[in-house]
């Protein structure tokens, strides 16, 4: 046992005698020292590190140009060159550091005496016989201040780390306490204290790692006075399986439908994305068809967001999003973008098809008849109409067939329009006689894909001008 | 005789094509979301709303060929292409509105003063109408069967009553009570009733006919004739609005691209 006093001002601040002063720093915060610094209690074998500042508290620059040890167990291990010169402090980055450990090799109390410039001061710690602390399927003890790494592992998934206390010595040791602390650490496993070990004994316990966010963390084994650092990586389980799903497969224009996102299991995370839809037209010189788009939010893009424990993602907020396929022959592509997976596309076709009617009229005006139509041609082609005009007992008019080559009446439309391939027409055929022994007419529409005939539309009567109540 | 005068007839197509009339179809008129009047156009299912015609709307309704909406503290006609006719200064709040069967005149009814304005074709008028025994509130629509009556579509207790008012008198003509028709409903120019039933919407002839459309309804919302054969529908806690169309053989339930974009 070395023993040794130092006596000093003890009762005055050190950062009075000089420019400089100096702080134990504990990893976080600065404390002044006194001339009497406790490093602690380390085991014979293990290493105490102490951290100090030292910062200039004056007005102008100050050197430090003294740092000196002396005394069993103890060393400097980290210091700047020195002469160092410190400017007046303004912050954590202004001082300067250096390390200390405590390395006792025998049991006792140890000092040092340990100069800062002029300030001076004794370091003491004390050195007690301990067992020793050993990762399982290791011989070599552990040192205080060690950091024990758990590694890797998922939120709620549990690492468990095997240790062992032993005691070398050829005498009993008592271990009055080992504790785990830290968010997510837990333990020890395996032990009921205190723990009395005979010579050359071990005592094994486990110590577990169970991390509850995916961030890293940090914990403490303390083993009576010895602290060992335990670290371990959290990390988010992925997000499951996601896929777009429409309500209906049937690729055609002028359909609302609506994409809902399942997962394939309940999402033990939350995530985030963005669902989108673009638009690649497959009629020459056709750039885009603003009517296909979602039917709520934003135009084409839609935030997606996986809730923890749901088993479909919600679209914009909702469970599923609507949207129109507008006018257009070509594929809508839906792309899902989840955070940390790849994006998937799914594809939607609307093929060409015949010319579609959503509605005609044939109205009898006195010396016309108006024929009126809407609805969509999704290929742009439409050209030939074929009207036949029949009287109100269905036979066909004399005049047969009437056809007329509306292709650059349409082409002319199209290539002004905002509205897809949809089309109002409105066709007046001069009439003479009595247009109202027309009954009926039918309207055939033709395209690059085929020609679509409406049935028998009734010719209305003129409407009647209005009646006012006149009160 | 007959096939004599249909002989007659001669349909001369160059005529129809000198000037072919191609535009985008109009489905009728909305109000939107940020409560601007805007054209509805497309088709069933693929809707495309057109730049903003009025702001600050209350109510709006459009029969086909005219239109009216009520501002805060006026009521005002418009045309197909969303021109403005004519205006009224009218009391304030929101109005229910009623095309005659050719859709060329109308009459709306402000609830908060609770009198019934005519449209006539050109000029508001406002007309006479005493019924001490009608609550404002209770009106949930109206109709205009005939240009000499109105019809009140109203809530009593737990049925929804037509009560029929000759206009320019007092009282009530004839009332009856309409089984099965829950609010909010709406009472097109073709008679039919647009009401909610528990899988969706119900359009009633006037026949008594009765077709379902399937439909996942908001728990409140309104209705209002945006066409001949279109109703909109509009969330009233929400931005959604809705499509039906009511045409026969055609009737759909449609949602209605977002406007505020």
């Amino acid at each position: 046992m070395i023993f040794r006093t130092f006596l000093f001002s003890l009762l005055l601040p050190l950062s009075a005698l000089a420019q400089l002063a100096v702080f134990e720093f504990d990893g976080t915060n600065d404390t002044p020292v006194s001339s009497l610094v406790n490093v602690g209690t380390a085991a014979p074998g293990d290493t105490l590190a102490t951290r100090f500042h030292v910062r200039n508290i004056g007005e102008g620059p100050a050197s430090l140009s003294n740092l000196g040890l002396s005394g069993d167990g103890f060393s400097i291990v980290s210091a700047p060159s020195l002469p160092y010169i410190l400017s007046p402090y303004v912050g954590p980055a202004s001082e300067v550091e250096f390390d200390v450990d405590f390395s006792p090799t025998g049991t006792g109390t140890f000092s040092a005496f340990l100069a800062v410039n002029t300030i001076n001061m004794v370091l003491q710690g004390i050195s007690a016989s301990s067992a020793a602390v050993t990762l399982t399927d290791s011989q070599t003890p552990l040192t205080a201040g060690q950091v024990i790494n758990f590694g890797s592992a998922a939120v709620g998934v549990t690492q468990t780390q095997g240790f062992a206390l032993t005691n070398s010595a050829s005498s009993s040791v008592t271990v009055a306490s080992v504790v785990v602390s830290g968010s997510g650490f837990s333990g020890p496993f395996g032990l009921t204290m205190p723990v009395q070990i005979g010579p050359g004994q071990s005592v094994p316990f486990q110590v577990k790692f169970t991390p509850q966010s995916g961030t890293l963390s940090q914990g403490a084994l303390t083993v009576d006075h010895r602290a060992f650092t335990l670290t371990g990586q959290g990390l988010d389980p992925p997000l499951p399986g996601a896929s777009i799903v429409f309500a209906s497969n049937v690729g055609a224009s002028a359909q609302q439908n609506s994409i809902t996102i399942p997962l394939t299991s309940a999402s033990q995370v939350t995530g985030n994305g963005t669902l989108t839809m673009a638009f690649q037209p497959s009629v020459a010189g056709v750039t885009d068809d603003a009517a296909i788009q979602f039917l709520s939010g934003p135009f084409r893009i839609a935030t997606v967001n996986v809730a923890i424990g749901a088993t479909s993602a919600t679209i914009g907020g909702q469970s599923s999003m609507a949207f129109q396929t507008g006018t257009t022959a070509g594929t809508i592509t839906f792309t899902l973008t989840l955070e940390n997976k790849e994006p998937q596309q799914t594809l939607l076709t609307i093929p060409p098809s015949p010319v579609i009617l959503d509605t005609a009229t044939a109205v009898g005006l006195l010396g016309s008849l108006n024929v009126a139509f809407a609805g969509f041609d999704n290929s742009y082609s439409a050209s030939q109409l074929a009207f036949t005009f029949y009287d109100l007992t269905g036979k066909t008019l004399p005049q047969g067939v009437i056809n007329a080559d509306a292709g650059s009446a349409f082409q002319q439309y199209f290539a002004t329009t905002h509205a897809g391939g949809s089309f109002a027409l409105l066709a007046t055929f001069p009439v003479t006689g009595n247009s109202a022994e027309i009954g009926f007419v039918t309207i055939q529409i033709t395209n690059s894909i085929g020609a679509t005939t409406t049935q028998q539309i009734t010719v209305s009567p003129p409407p009647a001008p209005p009646i006012q109540s006149q009160i | 005789m007959a096939r004599a005068c249909v002989a007659a007839v001669v349909l001369i197509l160059p005529g129809a094509w000198a000037q072919p009339a191609m535009a985008p179809p109009l489905l009728g008129f909305v109000e939107d979301s940020a409560s601007a009047l805007r054209p509805a156009y497309g088709v069933s299912g693929n809707f495309i709303l057109g730049p903003s015609v009025a702001s600050k709307i209350l109510s709006v309704a459009f029969s086909g060929s005219i239109g009216l909406l009520k501002t805060d503290s006026s009521l005002a006609s418009f045309d197909s292409h969303g021109n403005l006719l004519a205006s009224l200064d009218v009391a304030s709040g929101p109005a229910l509105f009623a095309f005659s069967p050719a859709g060329t005149t109308a009459l709306a009814f402000i609830a908060s003063t609770n009198e019934l304005v005519e449209w006539r074709g050109s000029a508001f008028a406002a007309l006479e109408f005493h019924d001490e025994e009608v609550a404002a509130s209770a009106v949930l629509a109206i109709a205009f069967p005939t240009p000499f009556e109105a019809a009140l579509i109203v809530q009593r207790k737990d049925t929804v009553w037509e009560l029929n008012v000759p206009l320019g008198a007092v009282g009530i003509s004839s009332q009856k009570a309409l089984i099965g028709v829950r609010a909010p409903v709406l009472a097109l120019p073709s008679g039919d009733l647009v009401y909610r039933d528990v899988g969706g919407i119900v359009v009633r002839s006037p026949h008594g006919s009765d077709v379902h459309i399937a439909a996942s309804l908001p728990e409140g919302f309104s209705l209002q004739q945006m066409n001949q054969d279109w109703v909109q529908l509009t969330d009233l806690n929400s931005s959604a609005h809705f499509a039906i169309h009511t045409a026969a053989g055609r009737e759909g339930f449609y949602q209605l691209p977002e406007s505020t974009r």
